[in-house]
Formats: structure tokens, sequence, C-alpha cells
């Protein structure tokens, strides 16, 4: 089947809620869990938070009016989904960096949904380090490749304000890098 | 697919250009899902929607009320104030600066990291402060039940995107 653009799945939603829903969330669920995933480490947390995003994307489709575009505003919800779950659970998110480095050679944890490369996880534990903004945009830029100019829209941020903030990022990062 | 190429090109060619060493690393991450989620959650999508049922789109009648527009106009007095009180910024200073450079701050949300999550959450403890107003309904097309809630208004204003700067457009 050819993909079908965010106006064929807008057109399919007014005649066919569910339906349209339904293809809403096939087309775009992959892409907003792994936006959280990333930002929250835990499956558990990301399942919670997508239901939620789930939830907001239903209640919001029937007053959708496409001023912006569909994929820039689901992005907006997720993101903001995320962010709050983060300034609220604080203390969850600290857990979920410790299981992060019991991946590490040496580490206790076996069983969790995390493994890779020890490079990976090292990268993973710098990027946990920032603050949550700037993670956001670190990881929508060098994860999934997005223009500055879709971040822009999806943060409501200058674009040269994210370009500083991806910049410090990287810094931060390497200095963790060449600190280990 | 070229131009999703150029752009991987140029974000390769960014990185190495702020840091040869995270130049070197490839972008991948370490998280794994359990097997079959995406299609549980595909399938948890379709029954929570049932659940709920279709939604009206009555909403953006509902919200133009004068209670709402107050809302609004709430929400950037007590942006501004946040920001006023933070710097303590004199009066004669505030008035040198332009609505957009107001915008810009609040947008770029920089040192105190005020976002329309913030502002709203600020505006119900607010006006939980305070007794709870009731609203007469002006409208003869409005049921009394169809009341606007803070929750509706949070609602609309996260989930319609809609910008600060927008309100204030809107008000001026």
């Amino acid at each position: 089947m050819a993909k079908q653009t965010d106006e064929d799945l807008l057109n399919t939603f007014k005649s066919d809620p569910y339906k349209g829903f339904d293809l809403i969330v096939s087309t775009y669920q992959e892409r907003l869990y792994w936006h959280v995933r990333k930002m929250v480490i835990d499956h558990d947390d990301a399942n919670d938070i997508m239901q939620n995003v789930l939830v907001k994307i239903w209640k919001g489709l029937a007053n959708f009016r496409a001023e912006s575009a569909l994929f820039t505003w689901l992005y907006k919800i997720a993101t903001n989904e995320t962010l709050t779950f983060l300034k609220q659970k604080k203390n969850k998110f600290s857990t979920s960096i410790t299981e992060l480095e019991g991946q590490l050679p040496g580490g206790t944890d076996s069983e969790s949904l995390i493994s890779g490369d020890e490079i990976q996880i090292r990268l993973q534990l710098a990027i946990q380090r920032l603050p949550e903004k700037q993670r956001t945009v670190f990881n929508m830029r060098y994860f999934e490749e997005m223009k500055y100019e879709k971040m822009s829209r999806i943060l409501s941020t200058s674009e040269g304000a994210l370009k500083a903030s991806y910049h410090h990022a990287v810094k931060k990062i390497e200095a963790y890098f060449s600190r280990d | 697919m070229n131009e999703k190429k150029d752009i991987a090109k140029e974000i390769q060619e960014e990185l190495e250009a702020i840091s040869p060493i995270l130049g070197q690393v490839s972008a991948q991450h370490p998280f794994k899902v359990p097997t079959g989620y995406f299609e549980g959650l595909s399938s948890r999508a379709s029954q929570m929607a049932e659940n709920i049922g279709v939604q009206r789109a009555s909403v953006i009648r509902r919200i133009l009320t004068i209670r709402n527009v107050g809302a609004a106009a709430s929400v950037i007095i007590i942006a501004l104030l946040i920001w006023v009180s933070n710097y303590n910024i004199a009066k004669e200073d505030l008035a040198e600066l332009s609505v957009d450079e107001m915008i810009e701050y609040l947008e770029e949300e920089s040192a105190f990291g005020i976002d329309e999550y913030d502002l709203v959450e600020e505006l119900i403890a607010i006006e939980s402060t305070d007794k709870d107003i009731e609203v007469k309904e002006k409208h003869t097309d409005v049921a009394p039940n169809d009341k606007i809630t803070d929750e509706d208004i949070i609602e609309y204003l996260l989930e319609e995107n809609i910008e600060l700067s927008t309100i204030i457009d809107d008000l001026l």
C-alpha cells in the first residue's frame, strides 16, 4: 500500500474517525514511541506516556485544524507529555539511569530492555545528564535527523536558540566522553 | 530520498565540526521493545478510542467565551509578572522592550523554564485559591452542563498548539 500523506490520514479521519485514528497511530506510533523512550529510558514509563499521548491525540483530532502539520502537532503532544512526566518523576528517572549504568561492563542488570555496545550506553549516559530540553533537542537532531526548521515548530523555539542548544549539548557530551 | 540523505550529511558535517570525537560514534541507541509491542499498542489505541467515543468538534465554539479570553490574557500577564519579578526589571526598562522581545523570551524559556504548561499550571493554582466563579452562560445554544472547565482550556491550548504569540497577537 502506498504511503499515505497527512492530508490523506486527516481526510480518512473526517469520514471515519476510528479508521483514521487507527491509520494515524499505525503511521506515527513507532516514531513517537522512540522519541519518548529516548527521553525517559524505561520502557514502562514510555508506554505510560504513550497511552496519555494517544488519548490526547484521539480527543484532540476532532478539533485539529491543520494549521500546523499533523507530524508537528503529534510530536508536540508527545514532547510536552514527556517533559511533564520528567518534571513529576525525577526520582523515577534516576532509577532508570542506574539501570542504564547496570548495562555497562561490570554492571549487574542483565534482564532489562537495554542492550548495546559499551559506547552506545556511555553515549546514553552522557545524554541523560543533559538538561531535559537540551536532551530533547539533541535527540531530535542526532537520532531523528530532524531539521532545525521542523524542531522549531515542534518546540516553539527559534532556530538560533536550537542551534545553540545542540552545540552546547554536543560539547557537554564530548566532555563526558573525554573525561572517562 | 535525496532530501533525507542531504539532511543526514548536513547533520554529520555539523557534528564533526563541533566534536570530531562524537562524529565518529554511530547514531544508534541501545533500547529494545518487547516483541509485538507496537501491534499491541495499536490495538489498545483502537480500544481506547472506542471506549471514549467520537469527540465533538464543538470546543472551539465553547471556548470562545469571555471567560476564556480572560484566561488566555491571565496566562500572558502571569508570564510577564514572573519574568519581571525574576529579573527585577524596572518599569521604565520594561517599557522599552518590544512585544517581540517579550515573546521571544517566553518562547525560548531561557532562564526559568517557563512554558505554556507552567503558565497554565500557575493559572490553575491562582484560580484554585479563589472561589469557584460560576459562569453565567449567555449563549442559549450552549447547554448548562457544557460549562468549560480549566482542563478544557488547558487541553484546548495544548492540543490546538496555540502559541503565546498567537494569543498576544489576538489580544493586541
